[in-house]
C-alpha cells in the first residue's frame, strides 16, 4: 500500500485486481514487441521517419482513450450490478475519495501501458531526424493526459448516472463512443499540428496544445464534478445540484469566444449530454414524491431530468440572445436553433417521464425509440410529399422562409401539451395519494 | 441491557406504489440481540436499510445511538456493521486483499493493519486462507468473510440479514456460533432470519413481521405471553399411546391432540384441578404414562399464534 493508495483505497483495489504478476509481464513483454515493431518500420528506407513518434502515441491514445474510458464507464454501473455498492457507502469514504479512487484506478492497466509506451515515443523523437520536436511531444503528452482526464472523468460520468435497470449496454456504448470520439479528436489534432498551429479564441491567437489542454482539463473538471455530485447522491452526502446550470454557464462563455460556425456543435453536444443523463436516470415515482414534498425546488432530490432540462433550457435562452446579439452576422434564422432544441428536450423529456410513470416497461428505450419515430416519421413523409416547408412543426429546424413565432409555435405548443399531460399525471398520482395520507 | 440505542419511529416506505414497510415503531436496548422474523415480503430487508441508512424512508425516522438515519447518514454509517443479504464481494481480489482495502475503507490506524487483519480472520475461521481468491470460496466462506467486513471496524451496532440464509447445515451451525458468540460480547445485533428456533438460544428480544406491518415488538417472555389461551401439554407413554388419544379426543376442553412416535402433544384450556382430572382419566384408560408436562411456548409458537391472528 502506497500513501495514495491508503488515501484513496480504490486506487489499491484496482492495483490488486488488475496488475496482478502475469499481467505486468505481458504489458511488458507487448509494449517492447509493438515498440520494436514501429522502430523497424521508422529505419526502413521506405519508412517514415515520424512512425515511431506517430505509432507509440496512437498505441498510448487508443489504450488509454478507448480502454481506460470503456473501464471508467462501467466502473459504478459494476459495482451497483454485483452489489458491491452499498458496502463501499457505508464506509467512511467521500464521494470524493471513490470518484478520483475510480478515476485513477478503474483504467489502471490502460495508464500502465501508455507509461510503457512512452520511451518509444521519446525514441521516436530522436529517430525522426527532425521531424518531431520535443516540443512537440510534450505538447502532445501534456495534452494526451487532459484529454485522458476528460474521457475519464466523462466515463465515470456516465456510469455513475448508470442504474442498474436501465440496461449496461447504454453505459457501455456510450463509453465506447466517447473514447473513440476522445481518440479521433487527439489524432487529429496531433497529426496535423505543426510550429505554427494556433486557435483563434475571443479574437486572440492562442497556441493550439496549451488551448486544447486547459480546455480538456476545464471539461474534465466538470465532468468528474458531475461524476462526485452522482456518487454523493448515492452516499446521502446532500450536495446541491448546482454544477450542471454552472457547466451550461461556463459552456456559454467558451462558446462565446469562439468562432461563429461552432456554435452549433456546441449546442448539439450539450443536448446529447442532457438527454444522456436524463434517459440513465430512471426516477420513478419515489424521487418524485420526495422532490415535491420537500421545501426547496432546487434541493438534491430533483429529478435528474427536470434539472438537465432545466439547465439546457436557461443555456438556450442566453445562447439565443449571445446568437442574436454577437454571432449572427449572416442575420439568418440559426440563432433560433437553441430555443428550438430546448423545447423540443422538453417535450422529449416530459414523454420520458409519462412512460416511467405508466409503469411501462423499458420506459428509456420506449422513448428513445418513440422520440426517434416523431421526428424521422413526418420528415420522411413530409419530403416524399415534396412539402419541405413544413418541417419545423415535427422537427427543431430555424426556417429561414417563416417568421421567429410561426417557426417556434409548433415545438412551443408541443412542449406545453406533454407537459401539461404530465402535470395531470403527477395531480393526479401525488397530489391525490398526498391528500390520502401517503405523503409524508 | 442499557438505555435506547435505537428507536424506531413511524418508519414507512413504498417502492412506487408498493407499501414495502408501513409504519414501524418499535426500540432497540443496547446489548439486545433483537430478531426481525416474518416471511418473505415482510419488509425485514427495508427495513434493516433503512437502520443501516442505505434507503431513505418515504417517511418516519429512526434514531441510532441518538442520530437520525435522515439527517445524519454518515454519521450512523460509522456506528454499524451491516451483513446484507447477499454477498457483496470482490470475487478477483485474495481475503486478505479484500479486508485490507476496508480496512483502509474504514480509516482506521494503518498500525495495526496487518494484527487486526490476522484477528478478524481468526474469529471468523478464515485463518490461513488469507491469499485464497474469493471467486473460488464457498458459500460458506463468502458468508464469514462478508461478517468480517461487517465486524472489520468493531461496530457498536450490528444489523445482519438472514446470515444463515443458503448456507448448508455444517455452515449454519458455524455462523450460529459466530453470532452467539457476537451476542456474547454485548454489541447489539438486529438479526433478521426464517429459522427462528437458532435464533432462539441467543436473542433477547423479538420483532414479527408481515405484510410491512409489524405485528409484535418486545421481550422473548412478552412474545411467548402471546400464545393462545389454551396451554400446551405434552405426555410420553410406554404403552397405550393410541388410548390415550382417543381419551384426549373425547375429554372436554382438549384440542389440537397432536401424536409424534410415544409422545402425544395437546391443548388444553383448564385450570389446575382440571389438568389432574385429565391425568387421571388417562391412567384409568390404561395408559402408562411415563411423562407429563405443560410445554413452553417456543418464538415459533408465537410467530404462528401472530401470524395466524393477522390473516
Amino acid at each position: 500500500m502506497t500513501p495514495l493508495s491508503e488515501r484513496f483505497p480504490e486506487i489499491g483495489r484496482y492495483a490488486a485486481s488488475e496488475l496482478s504478476r502475469m499481467r505486468v509481464i505481458a504489458a511488458v513483454a507487448t509494449t517492447v514487441l509493438i515498440g520494436a515493431c514501429f522502430l523497424s518500420m521508422a529505419c526502413s528506407p521506405l519508412g517514415s521517419k515520424d512512425e515511431l513518434f506517430k505509432g507509440a502515441i496512437l498505441v498510448q491514445a487508443l489504450v488509454v482513450l478507448v480502454y481506460g474510458t470503456a473501464r471508467a464507464a462501467g466502473a459504478v454501473r459494476a459495482e451497483r450490478q454485483e452489489k458491491t455498492w452499498d458496502m463501499q457507502r457505508l464506509t467512511p469514504l467521500s464521494s470524493f475519495e471513490i470518484a478520483f479512487g475510480k478515476c485513477i484506478g478503474a483504467p489502471l492497466f490502460s495508464y500502465f501501458l501508455a507509461i510503457l509506451m512512452l520511451p518509444w515515443a521519446i525514441v521516436g523523437v530522436f529517430v525522426s531526424n527532425g521531424a518531431v520536436s520535443f516540443t512537440t511531444l510534450l505538447g502532445s503528452q501534456a495534452f494526451l493526459a487532459a484529454l485522458t482526464f476528460l474521457a475519464v472523468s466523462s466515463g465515470l460520468l456516465v456510469s455513475s448516472h448508470t442504474i442498474e435497470r436501465v440496461s449496461k449496454p447504454i453505459a457501455e456504448v456510450l463509453g465506447l463512443f466517447l473514447g473513440i470520439f476522445a481518440i479521433t479528436v487527439f489524432m487529429g489534432v496531433v497529426t496535423t499540428h505543426s510550429a505554427r498551429s494556433h486557435v483563434v479564441y475571443f479574437d486572440h491567437d492562442w497556441s493550439e496544445f496549451p488551448w486544447l489542454t486547459t480546455s480538456a482539463l476545464l471539461f474534465g473538471l466538470w465532468a468528474f464534478m458531475g461524476a462526485n455530485w452522482r456518487i454523493g447522491r448515492d452516499l446521502l452526502e446532500g450536495g446541491r445540484i448546482w454544477r450542471l446550470p454552472a457547466f451550461m454557464a461556463f459552456l456559454l462563455l467558451f462558446q462565446a469566444g469562439l468562432l461563429e460556425e461552432n456554435y452549433h456543435a456546441i449546442t448539439l453536444a450539450a443536448l446529447v449530454l442532457v438527454y444522456a443523463a436524463a434517459l440513465l436516470n430512471p426516477e420513478g415515482h419515489e424521487q418524485w414524491r420526495k422532490w415535491l414534498s420537500g421545501k426547496r425546488f432546487l434541493s438534491n432530490d430533483i429529478p435528474v431530468a427536470v434539472a438537465t432540462s432545466l439547465s439546457y433550457v436557461l443555456y438556450a435562452a442566453f445562447s439565443t440572445e449571445f446568437l442574436l446579439l454577437y454571432w449572427n452576422p449572416q442575420n439568418n434564422a440559426d440563432w433560433r436553433m437553441p430555443l428550438l432544441l430546448s423545447l423540443f428536450l422538453v417535450r422529449d423529456c416530459a414523454i420520458l417521464q409519462g412512460f416511467r410513470f405508466f409503469k411501462i416497461r423499458y420506459p428509456e428505450a420506449i422513448t428513445m425509440i418513440f422520440s426517434g419515430l416523431s421526428y424521422a416519421l413526418p420528415i420522411m413523409v413530409l419530403k416524399s410529399l415534396d412539402a419541405d416547408r413544413f418541417i419545423y412543426i415535427f422537427a427543431p429546424y430555424p426556417d429561414d422562409d417563416v417568421g421567429v413565432i410561426r417557426n417556434i409555435l409548433p415545438s412551443l405548443l408541443q412542449a406545453l401539451a406533454m407537459l401539461s399531460i404530465l402535470l395531470l399525471v403527477i395531480r393526479k398520482r401525488f397530489w391525490a395519494a398526498a391528500s390520502a395520507g401517503c405523503k409524508p | 441491557m442499557g438505555s435506547i440505542i435505537i428507536e424506531v419511529d413511524a418508519l414507512r416506505r413504498e417502492f412506487d406504489e408498493t407499501l414495502a414497510v408501513d409504519g414501524v415503531s418499535f426500540s432497540v436496548e443496547e446489548g439486545a440481540v433483537f430478531a426481525l422474523v416474518g416471511p418473505n415480503g415482510a419488509g425485514k430487508t427495508t427495513l434493516m436499510r433503512m437502520l443501516a441508512a442505505l434507503l431513505e424512508p418515504s417517511s418516519g425516522t429512526a434514531r441510532i445511538n441518538g442520530m437520525d438515519i435522515r439527517e445524519q447518514p454518515r454519521a450512523v454509517h460509522s456506528l454499524l456493521g451491516f451483513l446484507p443479504d447477499f454477498y457483496g464481494l470482490y470475487d478477483e481480489l485474495a481475503i486478505c486483499e479484500y479486508l485490507r482495502f476496508f480496512y483502509h475503507a474504514y480509516r482506521l490506524p494503518r498500525e495495526m493493519i496487518g494484527r487486526r487483519i490476522e484477528e478478524i480472520q481468526a474469529h471468523v475461521g478464515l485463518e490461513g486462507y488469507g491469499d485464497r481468491q474469493i471467486g473460488t470460496l464457498s458459500r460458506g466462506m463468502r458468508q464469514k468473510l462478508s461478517l468480517a467486513r461487517a465486524i472489520l471496524h468493531d461496530p457498536k451496532i450490528l444489523l445482519l440479514d438472514e446470515p444463515a440464509g443458503g448456507l448448508d447445515l455444517e455452515s449454519r451451525e458455524e455462523m450460529q456460533a459466530l453470532l452467539k458468540g457476537l451476542a456474547r460480547t454485548g454489541k447489539t445485533i438486529i438479526v433478521s432470519s426464517h429459522i427462528l428456533s437458532e435464533l432462539e438460544d441467543y436473542c433477547s428480544h423479538v420483532a414479527m413481521m408481515d405484510q410491512g406491518r409489524l405485528l409484535f415488538a418486545g421481550s422473548l417472555t412478552d412474545a411467548r405471553r402471546r400464545l393462545p389461551a389454551g396451554r400446551r401439554f405434552r405426555l410420553r407413554a410406554a404403552a397405550g399411546v393410541e388410548r390415550a388419544v382417543l381419551q384426549l379426543e373425547a375429554q372436554g376442553g382438549v384440542s389440537h391432540v397432536e401424536r409424534h412416535g410415544s409422545d402425544v402433544v395437546f391443548e388444553f384450556d383448564g385450570d389446575q384441578p382440571a389438568v389432574a382430572e385429565v391425568v387421571k382419566a388417562l391412567v384409568g384408560a390404561g395408559v402408562s404414562l411415563t411423562h407429563f408436562s405443560e410445554a413452553a411456548g417456543t418464538i415459533q409458537d408465537s410467530y404462528n399464534a401472530l401470524m395466524k391472528g393477522s390473516r
